[in-house]
């Protein structure tokens, strides 16, 4: 079972960082980052070589990591943030481990242009119209049992409360070890589907909950090994249930007025066709989004739908904008990149949502979305990359390395799961044909 | 004028539009250093500016020049005086076309097209198509109207040019726009829901946006309902309306929707019984609706409410229900009518048209 550490004081110097490290008795540090799908990837280094990673001097090798270099750039340097810096809720060798959470350089000192952390700083420095927005999350996840079924431990739907939940004994630790690990936590909650957890973290710089995510998921993944069960961040591991959303809520605090919040809104609902293929990654990201349980498929916003794309939560005067459609599996960096940048576009250009619906964006009609020009997100992953390739904007978000990349691994993803004959098909045409 | 004269007349118009002094300003100059009575009109002979004293009645001009921008006449110079200063009035031209352009359509051709368009004087909707034709406009399936006012009358066309520039920054491209009074009267075309409500919206964000500027403009407005290209007076018509309501309820500063004001246009226009019950009934509809559908009493409520004088306890004695009840009910009318019980201008809607529904049903 993981054990909860103190609350470690993030000291900001070098040295203070080092000391801290010795007494808390770390014996390892885990040097953290994104590749471009979002997958936490690690070099753990003893802590007698902290300072040197906290010089930037520790290297990896860049071309094993997926669209990370092109043939000769295969150095790369971890750059770790001290600001990161926290203990993980396990022993290791007899003594603590900690993690920081790195950027990505090249040896020559410059920022590495696939860097989604790095991205996700360039979005919000370009975002200036935002002025400083925050990001609150909504993290959805599956626990099942253990060895790789989808098996759950209880029949808990949305709220529910029930006796002899395991799934709701691993999801307190969690949230425990989650809390150790400083995030900030709102709330946590059973979801609409038997196994399905909801946990909420509060508003905070989009660095930070970019970073917040990547951690959830890994303490989520380990805490749950504990109790025998696995957790999975996968958009939608089971047919007949709702998916695990990522409600990504914009928090635009320093907005001058109404008129900045609805040109985010019309900034998010004109990119969504194409910040879509990032934000909903997966083949399986496409399955959540059909028309039930809530989950948006129209390119509509709304103060009280719950299955509008994006939502404005009343009174405007809140200067909230929430937005319904990514999904767990995503790269948070990127997503978030992608959605300040979409924002900040809408503000720059002024661009106006439409007026708001009221009641379930389902029952539009296709006169009433043609009236409204109401468009729909993507219903595959292919369809998503095109919108992607047409949006310019979106493009230059992530850069042309990234862009690329990305679109190269995930047309890949894509034509492999063409290709794939499914236990559907068997089952339909094997004896009828 | 020697050519150092006609330097410093450059050099002293130059100065005059980057300070901002506009189109009146650089006539007014023109005119003393020519010693020449001079007349700017646009292409439909709407005198823009004028200054010195221009012959009465109107007599041929000793110097006439286009003000131009490309291939479009913007507007043209009309100089009573020495012929010999021709190259200050060239100047001038160049400056006011400058500044014209700048401003953003001053006098587009269209002009009087729209104004026509508005005012009703087309025959058919087949005339009015052609003439859109020759103006260089493709009429639309709809308009909104939108009728803005300066909040102070401010002497000299700039104001207004800033208003059309600021209309045009905020609008879709296609609207139509003439001056009117101390304002502007912008025509949206509206093809789709989506471009009333893009209209409405950024309609009521001008006053913020104008408020911005440097030097800031105060203006009001009101907004019509969309109407087929036929009946755009009537849209006009309750723009204005609106806008004067919108004066008097919230003061300046501000851009009302006539179909958002509830009973005030009734109250202020008046009306014989067919409208007074056309009010109630598109009042109270999405309520009977409601109640029909899903077998509920909300308009009864509703009317209980209103009769015990707005008192939920009383309500819900008369009515054998719980007092939570009555505010269930209350949230659920608020809801269904796209009302707030926190408004006194919906609550007053909601009564008058309780009222006239009793009375005239």
């Amino acid at each position: 079972m993981h054990s909860t550490p103190e609350t470690p004081k993030r000291p900001a110097g070098k040295r203070d960082l080092i000391k801290l490290a010795r007494e808390c008795d770390v014996r390892f540090v885990r040097l953290v980052f994104a590749d471009i799908f979002g997958v936490s990837k690690n070099v753990s280094i003893p802590v007698e070589r902290l300072g040197e990673a906290l010089d930037g001097r520790i290297t990896f090798d860049g071309g094993s990591i997926d669209g990370f270099v092109r043939g000769e750039e295969l150095d790369m340097v971890l750059r770790p943030d001290p600001a990161t810096y926290a203990l993980y809720p396990w022993s290791a060798a007899g003594g603590k481990e900690a993690r920081l959470i790195c950027d990505i350089g090249m040896p020559d000192g410059a920022p590495f242009e696939g860097c989604p952390r790095t991205t996700l700083r360039r979005a919000v420095e370009s975002a200036a119209p935002l002025g400083g927005v925050r990001i609150g999350l909504e993290v959805e996840f599956f626990l099942f049992e253990s060895g790789g079924g989808t098996a759950t431990s209880d029949v808990g739907s949305y709220f529910d409360f029930s006796a002899n939940d395991r799934g709701e004994v691993a999801r307190n630790a969690i949230v425990d070890a989650l809390r150790a690990m400083e995030l900030p936590i709102a709330s946590a909650h059973h979801e609409h589907a038997p196994g399905q957890h909801e946990i909420d973290l509060l508003a905070c710089d989009p660095l930070a909950a970019a970073d917040h995510v990547l951690t959830l998921r890994t303490i989520a993944k380990h805490v749950a090994a504990d109790f025998g069960m696995d957790a999975t961040f996968m958009p939608k591991p089971l047919e007949d249930r709702a998916g695990s959303g990522l409600h990504v809520e914009l928090r635009l605090d320093a907005a001058d007025d109404e008129s900045t919040v609805l040109y985010a809104v019309g900034g998010l609902l004109a990119h969504a066709p194409a910040t879509t293929a990032i934000c909903n990654p997966t083949v399986n990201s496409y399955k959540r989004l059909v028309a039930a349980w809530d989950a948006p498929i129209y390119t509509v916003w709304s103060e009280r739908s719950a299955n509008a794309l994006v939502r404005v939560p009343p009174p405007s005067s809140s200067r909230r904008v929430e937005m319904r459609s990514p999904d767990p599996a995503c790269n948070p960096y990127l997503a978030l990149a992608v959605l300040i940048g979409a924002a900040g576009d809408g503000i720059a250009r002024g661009t106006l949502p439409g007026s708001a619906l009221a009641g379930s964006t389902y029952d539009l009609s296709e006169r009433e979305r043609h009236e409204r020009g109401v468009g729909m997100l993507p219903k595959s992953l292919r369809q998503a990359i095109s919108e992607l390739d047409a949006d310019p904007v979106v493009r230059a978000i992530l850069g042309d390395h990234l862009y690329h990349a990305f679109r190269d691994a995930k047309l890949a993803e894509y034509e492999r799961y063409r290709r794939a004959v499914h236990q559907w098909e068997r089952d339909a045409y094997l004896r009828l044909y | 004028m020697t050519p150092e004269e006609v330097v410093r007349f450059a050099e002293a118009q130059a100065q005059i539009a980057a300070e901002g002094g506009g189109i009146a300003a650089l006539t007014r100059h023109a005119a003393t250093a020519t010693a020449a009575a001079i007349v700017l009109e646009d292409p439909e002979g709407r005198r823009l500016a004028a200054a010195g004293e221009p012959p009465d009645p109107p007599a041929a001009a000793t110097v006439e020049l286009p003000v131009r921008a490309g291939a479009r006449d913007l507007a043209v110079v009309r100089a009573y005086g020495s012929p010999h200063d021709r190259p200050a009035l060239r100047l001038l031209a160049a400056a006011l076309a400058l500044e014209l352009a700048r401003n953003g359509r001053a006098a587009p051709p269209s002009d009087a097209f729209w104004q026509r368009l508005a005012e009703g004087t087309f025959r058919d909707l087949d005339a009015a198509r052609d003439e859109a034709a020759a103006a260089g406009v493709t009429l639309a399936g709809g308009y909104l109207a939108i009728a803005l006012e300066l909040e102070q009358p401010e002497p000299g066309g700039a104001p207004i040019r800033r208003l059309r520039a600021l209309a045009a920054d905020a609008f879709s491209a296609g609207f139509g726009a003439f001056d009117r009074g101390n304002g502007l009267a912008v025509l949206l075309p509206v093809e789709r829901s989506l471009d009333a409500s893009n209209g409405r919206t950024a309609a009521a964000l001008l006053p913020k946006a104008a408020a911005k500027r440097q030097p800031p403009l105060h203006l009001a407005g009101g907004i019509g309902t969309v109407v087929p290209p036929s009946e755009v007076r009537r849209s006009l018509e309750q723009a204005s309306a609106a806008l004067s309501i919108g004066r008097r309820i919230h003061g300046n500063g501000k851009v009302c929707a006539y179909d958002e004001l509830g009973a005030y246009p009734l109250l202020y226009e008046g009306g014989g019984v067919e409208r007074l019950r056309a009010f109630a009934q598109r009042t109270l509809a999405p309520l009977r609706a409601y109640d029909e559908k899903h077998q509920t009493e909300l308009l009864r409520t509703l009317r209980l409410y209103f009769e015990v004088g707005q008192n939920v306890k009383t309500a819900a004695a008369t009515l054998y229900v719980h007092r939570h009840t009555v505010f269930y009910r209350l949230r659920q009318i608020a809801e269904i009518c796209n009302i707030s019980w926190e408004s006194p201008m919906d609550q007053l809607t909601l009564r008058t048209a309780v009222a006239i529904d009793a009375l005239h049903s």
